[in-house]
């Protein structure tokens, strides 16, 4: 199965930027609870609702609409106490968008700049569909390897000041890249006690 | 080996061994049960660590769904090997996710008792619950460390074991001295006490106790012997009280008004004429008392009881055997502190103190011969007569009455023939007066008659005359006749006297002129009789005076011859008074005052002393066979040191008793004949002679001649101054010579004064003459002179 999964997610990345629905609906599941796991997102949300905005270039607004529609039935009736509000939002019209969690369909690395940019002014976290995009400062995305797992740009979250349940990291993936992240051991520790940190 | 389990080892090592099995017991089952807690906490700790450690992971994981992940955490967390499974129940999926390395199910591992931690997962964001983690943890560690445990407690509990059997063994060795010590002391004997050896050498507690048990043997053996000195104090004490009791007539008696038990001493059973330790009641004592007192004591013991006070009184028991004695009982009531209520009392037995009381108040007042009132009485009868008198303005008479010639009765027929006729004196006055007069006897032959009441001096003349008329006649005293008169004086108050020593006086002294007056009649008594009898005590002053000087008493001496050889045999001692004012004063004026006074005993010793003297004195100028004669008088045989006297006087002045030869009057020797014999042959075994004085005008029996150690007769002068012309005192003076020659007598002749006295007496063959023929009495020196002159 997960092989398959695979095979399947390659053939797709081998022609343009083809979403797989599968991983979509993973994503659907994900993005809502891990934005609770922010330890200050209630501090963050307006009306008692987490707006997601779902950033997509027009190729993928089928896809886009179809995350959000996996989203609103996924929390029809809200997660815990908060309703989830998913927004269609292109990288055109981000500017004028403000949300709790950017969701990023692939893009060029330009737009996916200026939507980190566009959310850090708003200390929102920023989640997008392609783990690749984590170089360009977005915050978190999945790992599909042998395993499926959240991999988390911890420099990301750190510069905008989000500080994320310690349970989160546990079970997530660091990212790391040349340009990226050079943070060792003991900064990732720090980093699990953010009020610590950032102080 | 017998164990004593009283022994202070053996109880010691038990006491140990409970208390360390008790601490044993709280070990293995409280502090094995804690230490089992405890060890059991620290697992579940370390698998709750454990579970936690993973649950937030697992949680997230299965919130996201990440089922590999979830793989993952669990087969790591499974390769720990005290875990044993490891499940997790997702409820949003309906799926258990299960980890083991063997088969066992759970419900094997909870019938093994392995340790199971559950817990439920929540999703970290939202907390909603999703699944429920179960850790079955292995508990191989608990049992290899329990088995340690008890390994080590089993290897503490044989060591201990062994402590204490050596701790037994050490306690044993050194209390066995103690057992030593216990016997010691078990065969201690109080009757040959013995200090204990010290049994250890050691300054422990057993040579300690030892020591103090030496101090206390030495402490038992003073106690014991103050005790039985106590013992024999106290047994000594109640002889002593018992005796002191009996000799006091005192009994003791203890009531306990409670129980009503009564208690009496052994006196008080003999005062009670009842047996020793009979049953004897409160109500039985109460019985014993007379009517006349038994209100009287009931109601001094009952408020005695009431108010538990001190109570004294006499009454009067009748006793079983019908007699009756006086009892004076002393006692208090009182409640001790042990609750008793007791009456405590001494009874003493006064019936003889009663009745000697009585006796002395009869004795007071009372003529213990007569019973008439004595002189104390009448003093005062008589003082009180003169108060009324004196208030009713009246008189009152006092009569003093002698009998005559009563000495001579009481010399000549003794004593119990005065007394007899004083009683039948006294008997006649009695019926002479009136019930209110008052007659007491106030020495010898004086009798005093108190007339309260009289109406005139005539009436007493009346009464004195009929007084004297009763005595006067024939009285049939024993077997004898007494013809008695009296001498009675009248005295009137307050005529004569305001005083009762005024009154009396007085009337002796009218009695005394009725005496001189020729007896046998009364007298009034008037002022001008006052000196007489004031001459008369001043006399027997001067005659005590006279005695107790002695200068004043000399003796003469009249010569004694013999009738045939013409020869000085010897001379008779007569006393004379030189009084300083009235001169020479003969026998016949003071004798009898010497006599009744009580003075003639030393007035006696006086005379033999001076004697005596002049026989030594004659012996140191070689006249050697000279006799001398000295009288004796009845009062001086009433002298018991009379013998002891002569024997004394002639020892000192170392004369033979056979120059010396008492005379004694016939009347003098027919009275009281039993007293008289004794007395001269005493004075015979002495040696010394005994002559009858004045004899022929007594009324002596020839058989009581004979039955004295008589030497001599004197022929009294009466017959010898009649010799010349009266043929009967010539006879009778030959019959006297003739009978004591008979008899082996000698003769003597008094009153010698003539010639033809001599010549005829010398025919009659008269042994000796003596008179003023020869030589009246003359003093000591004249004496010797003229013993001188004759013999020349």
């Amino acid at each position: 199965m997960k092989i398959f999964f695979l095979l399947t997610l390659l053939t797709l990345s081998l022609f343009g930027s083809n979403v797989n629905e599968s991983l979509l609906k993973v994503h659907a599941t994900l993005v809502p609870k891990i934005y609770l796991m922010d330890y200050d997102f209630t501090d963050k949300i307006v009306d008692n609702t987490i707006t997601i905005a779902i950033v997509y270039k027009k190729i993928d607004y089928q896809s886009a609409k179809e995350l959000q529609t996996l989203i609103k039935s996924r929390y029809k009736k809200g997660i815990q106490y908060y309703l989830v509000n998913p927004i269609l939002v292109s990288y055109e019209d981000i500017d004028t968008t403000e949300a709790n969690v950017y969701y990023l369909f692939p893009s060029s690395k330009k737009m996916i700049k200026k939507v980190v940019q566009r959310a850090s002014l708003s200390n929102a976290l920023t989640f997008s569909y392609k783990k690749d995009d984590l170089e360009y400062g977005v915050m978190i995305s999945l790992s599909i390897a042998k395993k499926v797992k959240p991999i988390l740009n911890l420099e990301a979250i750190r510069v905008n000041a989000i500080s994320l349940r310690p349970v989160l990291i546990d079970i997530s993936v660091i990212f790391t890249n040349a340009l990226g992240l050079n943070m060792n051991e003991s900064q990732i520790k720090n980093f699990l006690n953010p009020k610590k940190y950032w102080v | 080996m017998k164990i004593n389990f009283n022994s202070i080892s053996v109880r010691t090592t038990l006491h140990i061994t409970i208390f360390s099995l008790a601490f044993t017991l709280f070990v293995v089952f409280v502090v094995r049960q804690l230490f089992t807690d405890s060890y059991m906490a620290l697992e579940k700790d370390k698998i709750a660590l454990l579970s936690k450690n993973i649950a937030p992971s697992l949680s997230l994981n299965l919130s996201y769904d990440f089922e590999d992940a979830i793989h993952e955490i669990m087969q790591k967390t499974l390769l720990n090997k005290n875990i044993l499974l490891i499940t997790l129940e997702s409820y949003e999926e309906k799926k258990i996710y299960r980890f083991s390395d063997s088969n066992l199910t759970m419900q094997d591992y909870i019938r093994t008792k392995e340790l199971i931690n559950k817990q439920e997962l929540k999703d970290p964001a939202t907390d909603t619950p999703l699944g429920k983690l179960t850790i079955v943890y292995s508990n191989d560690s608990y049992e290899k460390y329990m088995n340690n445990f008890n390994i080590w407690f089993l290897s503490g509990l044989f060591a201990f074991v062994l402590s204490l059997l050596l701790l037994s063994y050490l306690l044993s060795e050194s209390l066995k001295n103690l057992s030593v010590l216990d016997k010691k002391l078990q065969n201690f004997d109080p009757e040959n006490p013995k200090q204990i050896e010290i049994l250890s050498h050691k300054n422990d507690e057993i040579s300690s106790i030892t020591h103090s048990a030496n101090i206390m043997i030495q402490n038992i053996v003073t106690y014991f012997s103050e005790l039985r000195e106590i013992s024999s104090q106290l047994l000594l004490s109640q002889a002593h009280l018992k005796d002191a009791q009996k000799m006091a007539n005192v009994g003791s008696i203890d009531y306990d008004i409670v129980s009503g038990e009564l208690l009496l001493s052994d006196e008080y059973y003999r005062i009670l004429g009842i047996p020793l330790h009979t049953h004897f009641s409160w109500a039985n004592f109460l019985a014993l008392i007379t009517d006349e007192d038994y209100t009287r004591v009931k109601t001094i013991l009952d408020n005695a009881i009431e108010k538990r006070s001190q109570f004294d009184m006499t009454y009067i028991l009748a006793l079983k055997n019908e007699k009756k004695i006086h009892i004076e009982t002393r006692g208090k009531v009182n409640t001790k502190e042990d609750g008793t209520f007791k009456l405590t009392a001494i009874s003493m037995d006064i019936t003889q103190a009663v009745q000697s009381k009585k006796i002395i108040e009869q004795l007071a007042y009372f003529d213990p011969l007569t019973g008439l009132a004595n002189r104390t009485l009448l003093k005062d009868r008589i003082q009180q007569a003169m108060q009324i008198a004196k208030r009713n303005k009246k008189i009152l008479a006092i009569i003093f009455l002698d009998l005559d010639h009563f000495k001579l009765i009481n010399d000549t027929l003794g004593h119990n023939v005065g007394d007899e006729l004083l009683i039948h004196v006294s008997i006649l006055l009695k019926k002479q007066l009136r019930d209110s007069d008052t007659l007491a006897r106030i020495g010898g032959d004086e009798f005093v008659i108190l007339l309260p009441s009289v109406k005139s001096s005539i009436d007493v003349q009346k009464i004195a005359q009929k007084i004297k008329n009763a005595l006067d006649y024939k009285h049939i005293i024993g077997t004898h006749q007494l013809y008695i008169t009296s001498s009675i004086g009248v005295a009137i108050y307050p005529q004569n006297g305001n005083t009762y020593d005024e009154l009396i006086r007085n009337a002796d002294t009218a009695m005394y002129e009725a005496k001189n007056s020729g007896r046998n009649r009364y007298k009034m008594y008037s002022e001008d009789m006052g000196s007489v009898a004031d001459e008369q005590l001043t006399l027997e002053q001067d005659l005590a005076e006279a005695v107790k000087n002695r200068k004043q008493i000399e003796v003469y001496y009249q010569v004694k011859i013999d009738t045939f050889s013409k020869r000085i045999i010897g001379a008779e001692a007569l006393v004379r008074w030189n009084h300083p004012t009235k001169g020479l004063i003969f026998p016949d004026a003071f004798i009898n005052m010497a006599e009744s006074t009580g003075l003639m005993i030393d007035l006696g010793k006086i005379i033999t002393q001076q004697s005596i003297e002049m026989i030594k004195e004659l012996n140191t100028m070689d006249i050697l066979d000279f006799k001398m004669a000295i009288n004796l008088s009845a009062r001086q045989f009433q002298d018991d040191a009379l013998i002891s006297f002569v024997k004394d006087t002639l020892c000192r002045e170392s004369v033979d008793s056979s120059q010396v030869e008492f005379e004694i009057t016939e009347s003098l020797s027919m009275s009281n004949m039993d007293n008289t014999l004794r007395i001269l042959k005493e004075l015979r075994n002495l040696g010394a002679s005994i002559a009858i004085d004045d004899f022929g005008t007594g009324y002596s029996s020839l058989a009581y001649l004979k039955k004295f150690p008589i030497n001599t007769l004197k022929i009294d002068q009466s017959f010898v101054f009649n010799i010349t012309n009266n043929e009967d005192d010539k006879v009778i003076a030959q019959t006297i010579i003739s009978m004591a020659h008979s008899l082996g007598f000698k003769t003597v002749a008094e009153g010698v004064e003539t010639q033809e006295h001599v010549d005829i007496l010398q025919n009659m063959e008269c042994d000796i003459l003596q008179g003023y023929f020869y030589s009246k009495p003359i003093r000591k020196e004249a004496f010797l002179k003229y013993l001188e002159e004759y013999t020349s």
